[in-house]
């Protein structure tokens, strides 16, 4: 016979009893465990869904254009596969159904695809285009059905330079549909992380490339790593080391008669990069390099004489003697102009203005020399599309207007004889002023090369010079480790797991604690057991030991029950996530992902907390005498030491509640995190109440006086029991412990519920409020192709259509605020996958004066800053990252970080640093983050027009209900996109968007205030349990009391009584500790709290509290009282 | 007739191999300010046939009066009523309230009644306690009671509301002689005092000698004892 044997005995023998010890221990295992398996299988599903989207492809090799198709041939071999594709956004449109989608992904693929993918390849000839099944749906296409797939038409040659291409940016490509891509045959192919559908069409590359005028390119090659690989860098090293000139977008070749190189891009500018580079390359080779900036000018003007549309070369030093700059012009335009040495003459050209529009300028230059046409050749332009290749000047077809009209004979014969031949010339450093761009400041490096060389020798070594001396992926080529982003990503926005392991908190204490308290009854049941054991000379030491052990077998049958318990938690849990609370995840992809280890972590982590609960109530053990323990002394069994006096036990509340209130101050004051501040504060005010309760059943107790004696009983000093229900309410003191662990248990599941339904966002916003969360805006829109022209200006609105011309366009006015965007991931609660590049809009200057919205947070540290927060992302600290405000949600939940954090985006070998400097509160702009304009431009200075918009309404008088003003948005909504078709414009209400984003967060409260609920049963179990086992406990008092004329309605006031006392101090805690915890959040919000559903809640936890005290009391009364008197 | 009457009681209970017979055809009449006891061996069915005649459990035929009033005809709530105003109990273990003072215990009967004087009540409480010798004691719980002094206490209790029938379930078994006696004496100096019907169910022949009549129950009928058995 062992101490083991011994438990084991016991553990067998008292299982009935020790049935609700398991049970509790399995509930805590499994609501823990449970908790991170779901936060696992998020992840895992996750991580499934994004990768298993990806096909193959390890890395993605893009660039800004477009780049050779045979790159992907030419680095193959030394990958494990790759593949070319052209991928683009596109607008999509059913003919048959009349349905639209926007954002749609376009992918230009052959057999290729497949065949690296691995998988069986559909047909895809001619205007076939395969959709993803997501798109099927939403555009309810068919086999057969026409699509319009509308596409931004790529150019080489930026929209915002002078010779940019805006009007026509767009390409309609009229496609059949073949039919639906199953997933399996990779019909949900995606680049991006999403766990929504993924939105697609699959059209043959060939047609793509030919639509698109980019026939052997692509924009995007899929890499598959070989296994060997040392990760994303090592495995694009190929990409670095096959890359040519002309993937880059440069071209090098031979000009002035083989005398000369001219370095060009094909975007009309070289980036300075590159300008630098071919300056080094040709000293490297002893050359000779020039750097020249060749532009047009629309007139060159002389007194009343003028030459048009001339192109001028900007070279050299400026002199510095001269009070005008000086221009160097050929004898052909002095002859024209009848212009010498010395006379002024003026430039007029255009500039294309930041806001949209092209403005025309004029500066006077004083001529220094005149010099021969021969001076200069054609090729100091570089090849202008519409322009270089012109017979005649009339022929132009520039991408700005030109009035024919002045061209005269003699500008036909110079056109004719010398091209593109500058006419003029200005100073390098003047002309990089007037018409330098953020796209470069150079059209071209001239390399002059020493008389002799072979022009074909000189031309291969400086090529290859120049090859060497840029590394492709910082010169255009970028390359995108899609599947480590994508496992990246998967970690997840929000940690499922830690969220729901949180909020399982209470769930675990209070599962644990029933566990500890029916394992503590069983004892008591058993107390003259522990009494002979103490006779027989058993230390109170030896039988705590033996108790322990059997605490722990127990502990590991619930354990192992709760294991079980776990994965059917999850599994409920999940299958929750995919059906009600679908609206926080947005998809019904997520599966549970049973994992052993992360079972085991719960497990563990329970069982030691049930165990160490355990020996704690039993540290006391046994410490009473042999004699009591044998008489069955259940008071003495637990001698604990006494928690001390009342008063001792009233400070040590005051002060918990004191730590709590300043917790909470300084969450407010931004010195800790609202988190913490929750939390602590919470818990602080909870167990502050408790150990008050606590404190008042000890002196109520001690003093042997009833509860709550009335104000009237005190000054008539009488007996403060005096009633039935006062009777029962005075047992609560006689089992304090009890007492607050049941009110413990009712709190706890209470600040849970009421705590996160405080945090439920409710109504509708105001659309008119410029400082509500709409920012006062009524729509916010999104156009798939940038819009150039400014919609502010008449000029603007006529360019692109939006004059109201028949009595059924809207009459309200409308203004529109324009956005830069960086495409990228969205950083709103909407988006699962944690964003690596989140979407960056430029906010102009207008809009930031104009400051609206409301912040919760911001670094503003002057009055004009925190009167607008805005300006705080003008501010240019040196060396500082780009100031960046966003949500003040997505930072917290999404992006992780805090206001005064920095955030780096991944732009490959040019990352972005952000420094966050305000939040927005609750606001419409919950998916991207803004930066100043000018700043955008600076950082991302590739990216052309505007793609964002807010939208005011300034409804017509009569318009003032929300009604009307819903039907004006709607109405300048329909019109809007109506007009802006052709941009894939498409425009949502902002109370919309943002009663979205409130759904997904309601949600997600949803989530957890079911697990309060969860909470909450096992409370209201606990207490139910509690007061039968007290009934139990007391059957022979209850007896009595029936013997002496108490009715069992009687008893059943006297239980009901002492539990609703218990329930209402568990819910006055449970309240209480709430709204000091949610404080920060109510004075954010200016005090505004759902208070009808707050009140319904409580009162919802009083009447599942009640039942369960009237369940225990009719079983009380059920229970056969009058055995108990029997004395025989 | 006023008076405690029980007419040809009989109590059965049901078992696994038919019904028990505890009970059968006892009768028994008693006036106010009677006294008996009633003895018997264990398991013959004294206790079964106090609570009988406690109103506390129903026999299986026969008839219970006091004060000519039927208390099983009585609906449940009625029932409990005629419990708290015409009968007091004192049991072997003394059955005090322990979370409760002894004034409290004594008080407790009172609560159920609503046409109760809350003075009044405390006034006869104290006066009760001090009758029983517990006026120091009060405000004390019972776990700091002697046993004897629980009994008194319990004796107090069952006196509150003035009962008409005093029923005792063995009230010194688990006394020593000296304060058995002294709680017996308390007993039937309180009876007489207030001119209860006092029935005592009991082992202890020194205590039913103290009481003028009483009974054996043997073979489930109710015997009275004759002078000459005594002793």
């Amino acid at each position: 016979m062992t101490f083991g044997t011994l438990a084991r005995r016991a553990v067998s023998y008292y299982r009935r009893t020790n049935a609700a010890v398991v049970l509790g221990m399995a509930c805590a295992v499994a609501v823990l465990s449970g908790a991170l398996l779901v936060g696992a299988s998020v992840r895992e599903s996750l991580r499934e869904l994004s990768v298993g989207r990806l096909g193959q492809t390890d890395l993605v090799v893009t660039s800004g254009g477009f780049f050779r198709e045979q790159l992907a041939a030419d680095v193959a071999a030394q990958t494990g596969g790759t593949v070319p594709i052209v991928v683009a956004d596109a607008l999509v449109a059913a003919e048959r159904s009349e349905r639209r989608a926007s954002g749609v992904q376009v992918f230009g693929v052959d057999e290729r695809f497949w065949r690296f993918h691995a998988v069986e390849a559909p047909t895809l000839n001619g205007s076939d285009a395969w959709v993803s099944p997501g798109l099927a749906r939403e555009l309810a296409v068919t086999e057969g059905d026409t699509l319009l797939v509308r596409t931004e038409m790529p150019s080489a040659i930026p929209a915002e330079f002078l010779h940019g291409r805006r009007d026509e940016a767009g390409r309609t490509m009229r496609m059949r549909t073949a039919g639906v891509l199953a997933r399996a045959r990779l019909g949900e192919f995606s680049l991006k992380p999403q766990q929504d559908e993924v939105r697609a069409v699959f059209l043959p590359l060939g047609r793509l490339q030919r639509d698109l005028e980019q026939r052997d390119r692509v924009n995007a090659i899929l890499v598959r790593c070989p296994e060997q690989s040392d990760g994303p860098t090592d495995c694009a090293r190929p990409v670095r080391q096959h890359a040519t000139l002309e993937d880059l977008g440069l071209a090098v070749r031979p000009v002035a008669g083989d005398t000369a190189l001219s370095v060009e891009s094909t975007t009309g500018l070289l980036a300075d990069a590159v300008a630098r580079a071919a300056t080094e390359t040709a000293s490297a080779e002893g050359y000779q390099a020039s750097s020249l900036l060749t532009y047009v000018a629309n007139a060159i003007r002389h007194g009343d004489r003028e030459v048009p549309y001339s192109l001028v070369t900007a070279r050299g030093s400026r002199e510095r003697s001269s009070d005008l700059p000086s221009i160097v012009v050929n004898d052909w335009v002095a002859q024209r102009l009848g212009v010498r040495g010395g006379e002024r003459v003026t430039l007029e050209y255009y500039v294309w203005e930041g806001s949209g529009r092209l403005a025309t300028r004029t500066t006077d230059f004083r001529v220094s020399t005149i010099v021969p046409i021969a001076a200069a050749d054609r090729d100091f332009a570089p090849n202008y599309e519409g322009i270089s290749d012109a017979t005649s000047v009339a022929d132009w077809e520039p991408p700005f207007p030109i009035d024919l009209g002045k061209i005269r004979p003699a500008d036909e014969d110079y056109w004719e004889r010398y091209r593109t031949t500058p006419k003029a010339f200005v100073p390098l450093e003047v002309g990089q002023q007037l018409w330098g761009s953020r796209y470069g400041q150079l059209t071209s490096v001239r390399v002059s090369l020493p008389q002799g060389t072979d022009a074909q020798t000189a031309h291969g070594r400086f090529a290859r010079g120049l090859r060497a001396k840029l590394d492709p992926l910082a010169s255009g080529l970028v390359v995108i480790p899609a599947r480590q982003q994508a496992l990246r990503a998967s970690v997840g926005a929000t940690d499922f797991g830690e969220y729901f392991a949180y909020f399982s908190f209470f769930l675990v204490a209070a599962a644990v604690l029933l566990a500890a308290l029916f394992f503590r009854l069983g004892i008591e049941q058993r107390i003259q057991q522990v009494g002979l054991l103490r006779a027989v000379g058993f230390s109170p030491a030896a039988i705590r030991h033996l108790f322990l052990l059997e605490a722990v077998g127990l502990a590991l049958v619930g354990g192992a029950l709760g294991m079980l318990g776990a994965v059917a938690y999850a599994w409920l849990i999940m299958l929750g996530l995919r059906t009600w609370w679908v609206g926080a995840v947005g998809t019904t992809l997520l599966e549970l992902h049973p994992s052993f280890l992360t079972l085991s972590a719960g497990a563990t982590a329970g069982l030691l907390v049930g165990v160490v609960v355990i020996w704690w109530t039993l540290r006391s053990l046994g410490r009473a005498s042999p004699r009591a323990l044998l008489g069955g002394d259940v008071a003495s069994a637990f001698a604990a030491r006494s928690p001390g006096p009342p008063w001792r036990l009233r400070v040590t509340a005051a002060g918990l509640v004191a730590m709590a209130f300043a917790l909470a101050a300084s969450s407010m004051a931004g010195l800790i995190g609202e988190t913490a501040g929750f939390f602590g504060a919470g818990t602080l005010v909870l167990a502050g109440a408790l150990v008050a309760f606590g404190a008042r059943l000890a002196r109520r107790e001690k003093r042997g006086q009833a509860h709550f004696p009335t104000r009237n009983e005190r000054k008539r000093g009488l007996s403060p029991f005096l009633s039935v229900p006062r009777l029962g309410i005075r047992y609560a003191a006689w089992r304090r412990g009890r007492s607050v662990l049941s009110a413990a248990l009712i709190a706890a599941a209470v600040f849970l519920i009421v705590s996160v339904e405080a945090f439920r966002r409710e109504g509708a916003p105001d659309a008119t409020d410029k400082a509500s969360g709409t920012g006062g805006y009524a729509l916010v829109a999104e156009s798939l192709l940038p819009v150039f022209h400014d919609p502010a200006t008449a000029e603007g609105r006529d360019a692109l259509n939006l004059i109201p011309d028949s009595s059924s366009d809207p009459h309200a006015s409308f203004g529109l605020t324009r956005f830069r965007l960086r495409p990228g991931d969205d950083a709103s609660c909407a988006n699962l996958y944690r964003p690596q590049r989140p979407r960056v809009i430029g906010a102009p200057a207008a809009f930031i004066e104009s400051g609206r919205f409301s912040f919760s947070a911001s670094t503003a540290s002057t009055d004009e800053e925190r009167r607008n927060p805005w300006r705080l992302l003008r501010r240019r600290d040196a060396g500082r990252a780009v100031p960046a405000i966003a949500d003040a949600t997505s930072l917290q939940y999404v992006l992780h970080v805090g206001v005064g954090d920095e955030l780096v985006i991944d732009e490959g070998e040019r990352p972005v640093r952000l420094r966050i400097v305000a939040a927005l509160a609750d606001s419409v702009l919950q998916g991207e983050l803004i930066i100043d304009e000018e700043r955008f431009l600076e950082v991302f200075p590739e990216e052309e027009g505007y793609r964002f918009f807010l939208i005011d309404i300034a409804p017509p008088p009569h318009a003032d209900s929300s009604h009307d003003r819903g039907q004006m948005s709607a109405a300048v909504a329909g019109f809007l996109e109506a007009r802006l078709d052709d941009f894939g414009f498409d425009a949502s209400s902002t109370t919309d968007r943002l009663a979205a984003f409130h759904r997904v967060e309601n949600t997600y409260l949803s989530t957890f205030q079911a697990l309060g609920a969860l909470g909450l049963l096992l409370g209201t179990v606990g207490l139910a349990a509690v007061a039968v086992r007290n009934v139990l406990e007391r059957r022979r008092e209850l007896a009595l009391l029936r013997a002496i004329g108490y009715r069992a309605r009687d008893l059943s006031v006297m239980i009901v009584a002492e539990n609703a006392m218990l329930l209402a101090v568990g819910l006055g805690a449970g309240v209480a500790a709430a709204l000091v915890a949610v404080a920060p959040v109510a004075f954010e919000r200016g005090g505004r709290l759902p208070l009808l559903s707050l009140a319904a809640l409580v009162l919802a936890v009083l009447a599942a509290g009640l039942l369960s005290s009237v369940a225990a009391a009719r079983a009380s009364a059920r229970t056969p009282l009058l055995a108990a008197l029997r004395s025989e | 007739m006023l008076g405690l009457h029980a007419a040809d009681i009989t109590m059965r209970y049901p078992t696994p191999r038919g019904a028990l017979e505890v009970l059968s055809g006892v009768s028994l009449e008693l006036a106010p300010g009677d006294a008996a006891a009633i003895m018997g061996p264990s398991g013959s069915g004294k206790s079964t046939l106090l609570y009988i005649l406690g109103a506390l459990e129903t026999p299986s035929s026969g008839r219970v009066t006091l004060d000519e009033e039927d208390p099983y005809a009585l609906p449940e709530s009625a029932l409990a009523l005629f419990r708290n105003r015409k009968i007091g109990f004192v049991f072997q273990d003394h059955l005090l309230l322990p979370h409760c003072s002894v004034l409290e215990n004594v008080l407790a009967p009172t609560l159920v009644d609503s046409s109760r004087d809350g003075p009044a009540d405390r006034e006869r409480a104290l006066t009760l306690l001090a009758q029983v010798g517990l006026t120091d004691r009060i405000d004390h719980r019972p776990a700091e009671l002697s046993g004897g002094e629980r009994q008194r206490a319990a004796v107090a209790r069952a006196l509150i509301r003035r009962p008409r029938l005093v029923l005792c379930d063995e009230p010194t078994g688990n006394l020593d002689r000296a304060t058995a006696e002294a709680v017996v004496s308390l007993l039937i100096d309180l009876h007489t005092r207030e001119q209860t019907i006092l029935v005592v169910v009991t082992h202890s022949t020194l205590l039913a000698e103290r009481l003028p009549v009483q009974f054996d129950l043997v073979d489930r009928r109710l015997v009275r004892r004759r002078v000459d058995e005594r002793g």
